[in-house]
């Protein structure tokens, strides 16, 4: 009798490895040294309110790189636009925009693109395939799937769907499905607050190639809360600089995955034209 | 999502009761009269449940199942080869939110989105689940359907040929071959195991 409970719980464990197994690790795209390329702190509010009233959010942007590719080519280095977000109740969530390690053969192999995170529960949405140009002949050939397209994995569901249909009934509903699935209403009160950060500022760390966004985090809210999405005229919470002083990230390490040791990235120095 | 299919299968059960379906038999020609592929059409009512379900044989290698199950303005559609897996496509009311199952996942959408590469991508995906013959057996059918001369337009039977035929979306043949339909009455073993294959998918 104790045998079979012992045969039961290992089987219970081997099934619960196998599905984990069966979905790739966000993670897992992010190798090599890591290195800090850009950490600023804001403090978020309407933008009619006082300078001195207080933050309806505070959001850290933190843009890493990972030493994917060889030194050459270290301007197009895999990379992680993070904004690491925490509401006056103590809540945290982590919003990423991320490119991970590209293997040129395998483009139709998925790929992190963005991800919410909260403290128990995870939204990812993976990319596939290429965007490139194609023929009329060549796509009316096509099957449906051909072309990029998109993965949601998260506690509440899974959905494959193609950005040009972010709007449409089906995948508004599916999302909709989902956020409430994985999110608790709490979670889901907070993060659709984030919908409404107006993203006029346009910040980003360069204007070169590739250049990281403030706002391209809260892309990530904007496709999981399709359904919620606020118009521009409803945007009305700003960045301001963080006047108190930036702590260490060593409390957003777990829930954000960050890596112990954070070198700054070097400058990239542009190569003049004329040699 | 299932207590739609719990009602279809309580519905069912109350309905099996009743008297025998009736089953009407066609034959589709072409030009010169050859049989292309044959028909039963088996269709049962009874307490506010309507069951169909259409066997095409002769069209593709294994019979081709169409079944419909209305029960108000609920209903659940049947496509598949006799004897296979189906893929089921059911929907609360009509022209609400369409929930298509195979053996192996769902995918849910509206219909007004049919054409979007999003459904067409997740329905082919289910197609392929369900059995790999599937889309290729409803682009056979719907080039039968443009050629039919006295043919009408689509059914409420042959949605989910409808719906796999958005999801591949084949190119317009240019001349579609000539095919007409006309009544099977001389009857005979052959049309008699037609029908039987048609009232056991009625009976399922």
């Amino acid at each position: 009798m104790r045998a079979r409970g012992i045969l039961l719980a290992l089987w219970t464990v081997s099934a619960a490895m196998r599905a984990e197994a069966q979905s790739p690790d966000w993670f897992d795209a992010f190798r090599g040294r890591a290195f800090l390329q850009g950490d600023a702190s804001f403090v978020v509010r309407e933008k009619a309110a006082p300078p001195d009233s207080p933050p309806l959010f505070r959001a850290r942007w933190v843009v890493l790189r990972y030493a994917g590719f060889t030194e050459s080519e270290r301007r197009w280095w895999p990379y992680r636009n993070l904004l690491l977000t925490t509401m006056p109740s103590g809540a945290r969530y982590v919003l990423e925009s991320s490119m991970g390690f590209l293997d040129e053969n395998r483009l139709d192999e998925e790929r992190p693109w963005q991800r919410v995170a909260s403290e128990r529960a995870a939204f990812e949405v993976w990319t596939s395939g290429t965007a490139g140009e194609a023929s009329a002949a060549a796509t009316l050939d096509a099957g449906p799937c051909e072309g990029m397209r998109q993965r949601v994995r998260a506690q509440g569901g899974t959905l494959t769907f193609l950005l040009d249909d972010l709007g449409t009934q089906t995948v508004r509903t599916a999302l909709g499905e989902i956020t409430a699935g994985t999110f608790d209403e709490n979670e889901r009160k907070d993060l659709v607050l984030l919908l409404r950060t107006s993203v006029d500022s346009n910040q980003s760390l360069s204007t070169e190639l590739p250049a990281f966004h403030l706002r391209d985090p809260l892309l990530a809210v904007n496709v999981a809360f399709r359904d919620q999405a606020a118009p521009p005229e409803s945007r009305t919470l700003a960045f301001a600089p963080d006047p108190s002083p930036t702590g260490d990230l060593a409390s957003w390490r777990g829930l954000a995955h960050l890596p112990l040791d954070l070198p700054p990235f070097p400058a990239i120095v542009t190569e003049s034209p004329v040699r | 999502m299932k207590e739609i299919f719990l009602l279809f299968f309580l519905h069912s059960v109350a309905s099996r009761a009743q008297e025998p379906p009736r089953v009407t038999l066609e034959r589709i020609v072409d030009g010169r009269g050859n049989r292309v592929c044959d028909v039963a059409k088996a269709e049962l009512k009874a307490e506010g449940v309507r069951r169909t379900a259409w066997v095409v044989r002769g069209l593709v290698r294994s019979d081709l199942v169409l079944a419909l199950e209305t029960v108000g303005p609920a209903s659940l559609h049947e496509i598949g080869f006799a004897g296979r897996p189906v893929l089921r496509l059911a929907t609360r009311v009509p022209g609400g939110r369409v929930t298509a199952t195979s053996p192996a996942s769902e995918f849910r959408y509206f219909d007004v989105d049919l054409q979007r590469k999003t459904v067409r991508c997740n329905l082919s995906r289910l197609a392929d689940e369900t059995d790999v013959d599937l889309l290729a057996a409803a682009e056979e059918y719907g080039l039968l359907k443009q050629g039919l001369e006295n043919g009408s337009a689509y059914v409420p039977e042959e949605l989910p040929v409808v719906a796999l035929l958005a999801a591949k979306k084949p190119l317009p043949h240019p001349s579609p071959p000539y095919r007409k339909s006309v009544p099977w009455t001389e009857g005979g073993p052959e049309a008699d195991e037609l029908a039987a294959a048609a009232r056991a998918v009625i009976a399922r």
